[in-house]
């Protein structure tokens, strides 16, 4: 029960602080969905962060409140693949297909490239 | 203000509708959990923008399912770390999750805005 109060209050703050970011950037440029290409790649790096910093200690990760709070709830609920897929199309229903590409790779690679760095960072 | 609370209380019961998948699909290597809220989520926040994009829904709601619910229960960071964890049993199993995820998210979206605009028309037609 208490790790079911704590992911929700994890999930709830990163989901705040991506609408915070996604409502001041998202007036500032309008080609590409920077603000989620920003928000996801953060995200990722801060997982790789947080995964490289536990594979380091004893802890017992996947029962631990910390784990709920930071790994499943903040990041989980900070970046989202629900808004990527959604940009997506809407900027290939707009026949911007190089914005959709650069939007898509820079996405994907750039979150699995930053979760990467973030844990050797740590290691 | 009520856009922020929708948001907490969207996010708060997205991340939980996540982890209880994550209980419920433990029995395989490849994260068939993360798949599979990727891929309803962005099914449903595609059917949410297409009643939007015909009709004044309120913005404390498109906020508080889209960005909230929808944005907390789908996730791109445990994404890359599933990605990096399953390249280490499998390149194969990598490069058709990451295909995929990506290919389904944006199909499920497109469905997700076509049944959201005829929704929103049949909605008009009613009321």
């Amino acid at each position: 029960m208490n790790l079911v109060f704590i992911t929700a209050f994890g999930g709830a703050i990163g989901a705040w602080f991506r609408f915070l970011i996604g409502t001041f950037i998202s007036k500032r440029f309008s080609r590409l969905p920077v603000a989620m290409i920003l928000v996801n790649v953060i995200g990722a790096f801060g997982l790789g962060v947080y995964t490289g910093s536990y594979l380091n200690s004893d802890l017992v990760v996947n029962e631990s409140m910390l784990h709920h709070f930071i790994g499943i709830g903040f990041f989980g609920a900070f970046t989202t693949f629900s808004t990527f897929s959604v940009e997506a199309v809407q900027l290939l229903q707009q026949k911007k297909t190089k914005s959709a590409l650069i939007y898509m790779v820079s996405t994907i690679f750039g979150s699995i490239l930053l979760f990467s760095f973030g844990v050797l960072c740590v290691i | 203000m009520k856009l922020s609370v929708a948001v907490l209380l969207g996010g708060a019961s997205g991340a939980v509708l996540r982890l209880f998948v994550n209980t419920q699909m433990t029995f395989s290597q490849f994260p068939f959990a993360t798949f599979t809220e990727n891929i309803s989520g962005s099914f449903l926040l595609g059917c949410l923008t297409g009643i939007a994009f015909n009709s004044n829904l309120p913005e404390w709601v498109r906020v508080g399912i889209g960005t909230g619910f929808c944005g907390g229960f789908t996730t791109m960071s445990t994404f890359a770390a599933d990605s990096i964890t399953l390249w280490q049993t499998s390149s194969t199993a990598t490069i058709i999750y990451i295909g995929s995820s990506v290919a389904g998210g944006l199909t499920a979206a497109m469905i997700g805005i076509m049944v959201g605009l005829k929704l929103s028309f049949i909605w008009r037609k009613v009321s």
